[in-house]
């Protein structure tokens, strides 16, 4: 087994440039390892194509292209960077894409290049012509509509291949363009998604991800009007998972979350929607009886509130009928409906006040009655 | 689904307190009767009749559940308490054992008489059996009074003055007795009907 190796120095030691050499690549190759097998390879930040109006003499439009300033990272860990915006060369697209359709969209790859820079003359020193830097460069290149997809789907290189060997695929996608060759010669629109895909940006790769102060959140972009799913804490104890727009640093503006104990809030629409099921019961119930759940509906499922009980009582009709009254006499009384309701644990609670005609608002007795029911259950 | 008619009955003398139709259920011996009974009343049956406030309750455990074999349950229910539970066929059933029971009208009505003192005073027509008569002044709970054979009058002792010309909720069940559920006047002597 062998692992990287890291150059170590003593005292008094005479040091060759392949010490410093050895130096380098040790941390070279720890970065390149960090961001291949720790990220997902793509564009890190800017590099956007960016399209600027103009008009040819002819008064054609066209569009002068550049790409932004910005930081990518390709299959192989290396970091492709340009500290200053790049104009892309319209004669350079024709000289790598014949009869370009007018409608269509070409890919635009930049590639890590190593560009030596020969050493400079120093005072004192004689003039060499060796090479002392190597400027970490780019180069842009564009491809005919489609061969973006293979080099999307890319793998990252393994830690067995080191470094890697640089190939004409190891490109990294930063957008599209879209050229009219009659009677401009020039680009004429951008794009940052075309043809199905959309550019690659780097990802993290990682099974557990950690917030240090009780709140993590996931943005689409890093600043701006943009979408946010966020998991936060709250003083009280709770938990409330959100996903919602957020303008800037503003609040996220919710439209679904859901809390510690499992209360979803959305503001849309379910699609397909919860299938609802419906049980009915009904019947005949004396006062006092508790209204029994249709078959297959348990009482555990009504506590939860995962079925809901729609409840219609209707009194049952009684005819004159002799009745005691409060003061012992016994005589022909006429009923009225005292009460025909259920309680919350759905007992009947039905009666009749007995009422003496000729003294209605005094001599009158309540007596338990019958009522009809309907119970509807519905639910999930 | 089919539908059944169920009887809440006092247990011991299947004096029908309340009925419920819905669909049929597995009643098939005492235990199942008895779980149909808890759903249907939970820890008690309240009747609402009180001057009071306090509704008459029975415990669950007082109750007993049967299927009973009704043409037409709302025969019944307008007045559940003229009736009690009979055995089907001649074998051996007991009220709340799980077997289909029939509804019979006791022929034998009962006069009650409330005093100040707390007592009411029961006279049936003379049996030649003895008896066993429950009765339930609101805000007390059940007392038993057995009537023995050729007596035809029972005293029930409720801890409590009571007031004159006041009327009071009583509910009186007997073995072959029509069930009062109703309101009676002390002093005041009332014939159940």
């Amino acid at each position: 087994m062998t692992g990287p190796l890291r150059p170590t120095y003593s005292e008094g030691q005479i040091l060759g440039a392949s010490d410093l050499n050895a130096q380098l690549t040790y941390e070279r190759l720890g970065a390149v390892l960090h961001d291949r097998t720790e990220h997902l390879w793509g564009v890190a930040q800017g590099l956007a194509l960016t399209a600027t109006s103009n008009t040819d003499t002819g008064g054609n439009k066209f569009v002068d292209v550049s790409l932004s300033p910005g930081r990518a990272v390709d299959r192989l860990g290396r970091s492709i960077v340009a500290t200053t915006a790049v104009p892309l060369d319209p004669a350079a697209f024709l000289q790598q894409i014949a009869n370009p359709g007018k409608t269509d969209f070409f890919p635009v790859f930049i590639q890590a290049i190593d560009v030596p820079q020969p050493g400079s003359s120093q005072p004192g020193k004689c003039a060499v012509s060796l090479t002392t830097r190597i400027e970490e460069s780019l180069q842009v290149s564009f491809g005919n509509p489609g061969s973006e997809i293979a080099i999307l789907d890319q793998d990252p290189a393994t830690v067995d291949e080191g470094f890697g060997t640089p190939g004409l695929a190891d490109k990294v996608l930063v957008g599209w363009v879209q050229f009219a060759a009659d009677p401009v010669n020039k680009f004429t629109a951008v794009a940052a998604r075309a043809n199905g895909v959309a550019v690659r940006y780097v990802g993290v790769v990682a099974s557990d991800v950690v917030a240090g102060g009780g709140a993590l959140t996931l943005h689409t972009r890093s600043g701006g009007a943009r979408f946010a799913l966020s998991l936060a804490e709250n003083p009280s104890g709770g938990c409330l998972l959100a996903f919602g727009k957020q303008d800037g640093a503003n609040p996220i503006v919710p439209t679904f979350s859901v809390d510690e104990k499992g209360n979803v809030t959305y503001a849309g629409t379910l699609s397909p929607a919860p299938v609802s099921k419906t049980q009915a019961e009904s019947g005949i119930a004396y006062d006092g009886v508790r209204l029994p759940l249709p078959a297959g509906v348990t009482e555990d499922q009504f506590a939860q509130g995962k079925v809901r009980a729609h409840i219609l009582v209707t009194p049952w009709p009684h005819p004159p009928t002799r009745q005691i009254m409060p003061d012992g006499k016994s005589l022909v009384a006429l009923p009225f409906v005292e009460t025909c309701s259920v309680d919350d644990d759905r007992t009947v609670r039905s009666s009749i006040r007995w009422v003496d005609p000729a003294n209605a608002d005094t001599n009158y007795v309540v007596l338990p009655s019958a009522c009809s029911y309907l119970l509807v259950a519905s639910g999930q | 689904m089919p539908v059944a008619v169920y009887a809440l009955s006092y247990k011991d003398t299947g004096s029908v307190l309340a009925l419920c139709s819905l669909e049929k259920q597995a009643v098939v011996d005492q235990a199942s009767a008895n779980a149909l009974r808890d759903r249907l009343v939970g820890d008690e049956l309240a009747i609402s009749m009180s001057t009071r406030g306090q509704p008459i309750t029975i415990a669950a455990e007082d109750l007993v559940l049967d299927e009973v074999e009704v043409a037409d349950p709302r025969a019944l229910a307008g007045d559940p308490y003229a009736y009690q539970l009979a055995p089907v066929s001649d074998g051996p059933s007991r009220f709340g054992d799980g077997t289909p029971k029939q509804l019979v009208q006791p022929g034998n009505n009962v006069t009650l008489r409330l005093d100040a003192d707390g007592t009411l005073t029961a006279t049936t027509a003379n049996d030649p059996q003895r008896i066993n008569l429950y009765a339930i002044l609101e805000g007390h709970s059940a007392i038993q009074v057995t009537l023995q054979v050729q007596s035809d009058v029972a005293s029930f002792r409720f801890d409590e003055r009571l007031t004159p010309n006041q009327a009071y909720a009583i509910l009186f069940v007997g073995e072959r007795l029509r069930t009062f559920v109703g309101l009676l006047g002390v002093e005041q002597g009332a014939e159940a009907s």
